[in-house]
C-alpha cells in the first residue's frame, strides 16, 4: 500500500511540475513524465518480484510447464512496456511512434509465445 | 496288431475329445478375454462370483475410491494451470488497452497456452476413452458369441443369431466411427475452439458444427442399434417360440412312451444354458462397467473442473478465453459420451441376450 501512496504522490508531483513548465520547456516536461513512469515501475519492483515468485510457486504446485509460464510472463512484461512507451509517445504528440511501438510490442508478444504455440501444434499433431 | 491299432486310435480320439472339452469352457473363454487394465479393477472376481452383489460392489468400490483421489488431484492441477494462464493473459490484455494488434497477439498467446496446458491432462483422458472403447469391442467379440451359443442352447437359435449379428454389426460400426471419425472430430473441435479464441470469426462456427456432428453421430448409432436389435429380436423370438413348440409336440407324438421324458430333458438342458447365460451376462456387464469406469471417472472429473475453471475465468476475463476453457470441458464430455455409448450398447446386447433365454 505504501508503494502505491509513494507512486501516486511522485506521479502527481511530476504531473503538476510538467504542466507548469510545459509551456516554456516542453522537452523537459516530457522528460519529467518519462522519469515519473520509470520511478513508478522502479518502486513497484519488489511487488513485481513477489507476484512473479507467487506465480512460479503456484505453477510448480500445478505442474504447468515452466516455459509456458515464462512465455506468458514475458508477454505480460512486453504488454506493460508497450503500453507505457506508446502512452508517452502519444503525450508528446507522436502518434506514429506510438503506433510503431504498439506494432513492435505485438510482434514481441507473438515471438515470445511462439514456443507455446509450437508445443500446442505438436500436441494436436500427436493426438491426430 | 489289429487290437493295438484300435487301442491307439481310441486313445487319440479320447485325448482329442477331452482337450476340446477343456478348451471349450465358456467361463474360461470369457475370463481370459478380460483386459489387463480391468483385471486390476475387478481383482479375482470370476463368473461364479458375478451374482454375489456384495462382493462385486466391495471389490469395485475399493478400487474406485483409491483412484478417485489420484484423478481428483490431477484434474485440480489441470484446472489451476489453466487459471494461471487465463489470469496472466487477462492482466496482459488489461495493459494492452485499446491497441487491437497487441490484444490479438495476447489472445493468440493465451489461447495457445491454455490449449497446450489443457491437452496435457485432457488429451490423455480422451485417449483413455478411446482405449476403453477398443477394450469393450475386443471383449464383446468374445462375450457376445458365448452368450449367443448359450441362448441357442436354450432354444432361441434364430433370435440369438439375429441379435449377435446386430450387436456385432453395430459394435463394428461404433468402433470404426469412434476411432476414425469421433475421436479425430473431438480433437478437431479442440483445435477449432483454440483458433476461435485466438482469431474469432469462422472458427467459432466450425467448432459448433463439429460438436453437432459428434453428438448426432453418437445419438444416431445408439438409436439405430436399439431399434434394429428390438425389431430383429421380436421377429426372431416369435419364430423360435413356434419352432420349439412344434418340435416338442412332434417328439411327444412320435415317441409315445419316452417322448414326454425326452421333451422334459430338453427343457432341463435349456434351463441349464439359461443359468449359464445369466451368469456370464452379469459377469460381462461387470467387466464392461469396470472397463469404462476409470476413463469415465477421469473424464467426468476433468470436465467438471474445466467447467468450474471456465466459470472462474469469467471473473478475470470475459469472452474467448473462458469460452475456450469451457469448450475443452465440452470436448471431454464428448469423449465421455463415446465411451458411454459403447458400454451402453454392450449392456443392451448382454441384457437382450439374457432376456432371449429367460
Amino acid at each position: 500500500m505504501d508503494v502505491l501512496i509513494k507512486t501516486a504522490g511522485a506521479c502527481l508531483a511530476a504531473s503538476v511540475l510538467a504542466l507548469l513548465i510545459k509551456k516554456d520547456t516542453p522537452a523537459i516536461s516530457l522528460a519529467i513524465g518519462c522519469a515519473a513512469a520509470c520511478l513508478a515501475v522502479y518502486l513497484a519492483n519488489a511487488q513485481i518480484k513477489e507476484t512473479v515468485s507467487f506465480v512460479n510457486e503456484v505453477s510448480e504446485l500445478s505442474g504447468i510447464a515452466a516455459p509456458t509460464v515464462s512465455a506468458l510472463l514475458k508477454g505480460l512484461a512486453a504488454a506493460i512496456v508497450t503500453k507505457l512507451t506508446a502512452d508517452i509517445c502519444k503525450d508528446s504528440g507522436m502518434s506514429a511512434a506510438a503506433s510503431s511501438v504498439e506494432l513492435v510490442g505485438s510482434l514481441t508478444v507473438f515471438a515470445v509465445s511462439l514456443p507455446v504455440i509450437r508445443t500446442m501444434l505438436n500436441m494436436i499433431r500427436g493426438l491426430l | 496288431m489289429k487290437r493295438f491299432f484300435i487301442m491307439v486310435s481310441v486313445l487319440i480320439l479320447a485325448a482329442l475329445v477331452s482337450r476340446q472339452a477343456a478348451a471349450a469352457s465358456p467361463e474360461d473363454k470369457v475370463t481370459s478375454a478380460v483386459p489387463d487394465s480391468v483385471r486390476e479393477m475387478i481383482g479375482s472376481l470370476s463368473p461364479q462370483d458375478a451374482l454375489d452383489t456384495t462382493k462385486v460392489t466391495d471389490t469395485i468400490l475399493d478400487r474406485v475410491i483409491g483412484k478417485l483421489r489420484e484423478f481428483a488431484a490431477s484434474a485440480l492441477k489441470n484446472g489451476i494451470s489453466v487459471l494461471i494462464c487465463v489470469i496472466i493473459c487477462s492482466l496482459a490484455q488489461g495493459f494492452a488497452g485499446k491497441s487491437e494488434t497487441l490484444q490479438s497477439a495476447i489472445s493468440c498467446a493465451g489461447a495457445a497456452a491454455v490449449t497446450a496446458v489443457s491437452l496435457t491432462g485432457a488429451g490423455s483422458a480422451i485417449r483413455l476413452a478411446g482405449e476403453a472403447v477398443n477394450e469393450i469391442y475386443t471383449f464383446s467379440n468374445v462375450l457376445l458369441p458365448v452368450l449367443a451359443t448359450a441362448a441357442a442352447g436354450a432354444g432361441s437359435l434364430s433370435a440369438s443369431a439375429a441379435k449377435l449379428a446386430a450387436s456385432t454389426l453395430f459394435m463394428d460400426i461404433l468402433i470404426s466411427l469412434g476411432n476414425n471419425v469421433v475421436l479425430p472430430l473431438i480433437y478437431a473441435y479442440i483445435a477449432a475452439s483454440a483458433a476461435s479464441a485466438a482469431f474469432g470469426g469462422v472458427a467459432k462456427g466450425a467448432a459448433k458444427l463439429l460438436k453437432w456432428a459428434v453428438n448426432s453421430l453418437l445419438t444416431a448409432t445408439a438409436t439405430a442399434f436399439t431399434i434394429y436389435l428390438t425389431v430383429t429380436g421380436i421377429v426372431a423370438s416369435s419364430a423360435d417360440a413356434a419352432t420349439v413348440k412344434v418340435t416338442k409336440t412332434a417328439i411327444s407324438n412320435m415317441l409315445p412312451l419316452v417322448g414326454k421324458l425326452v421333451s422334459d430333458a430338453a427343457d432341463s438342458i435349456a434351463s441349464g444354458f439359461s443359468v449359464l447365460s445369466s451368469t456370464l451376462g452379469v459377469f460381462g456387464m461387470i467387466v464392461t462397467l469396470a472397463t469404462v469406469l476409470v476413463p469415465a471417472l477421469r473424464l467426468t472429473l476433468n470436465a467438471l473442473i474445466f467447467k468450474a475453471s471456465a466459470a472462474l475465468s469469467e471473473a478475470f476475463t470475459s469472452g474467448p478465453m473462458s469460452s475456450l476453457v469451457s469448450d475443452i470441458g465440452t470436448a471431454l464430455s464428448m469423449a465421455l459420451a463415446l465411451a458411454g455409448t459403447s458400454s451402453a450398447m454392450l449392456f443392451i446386447s448382454v441384457i437382450s441376450a439374457i432376456r432371449t433365454v429367460t
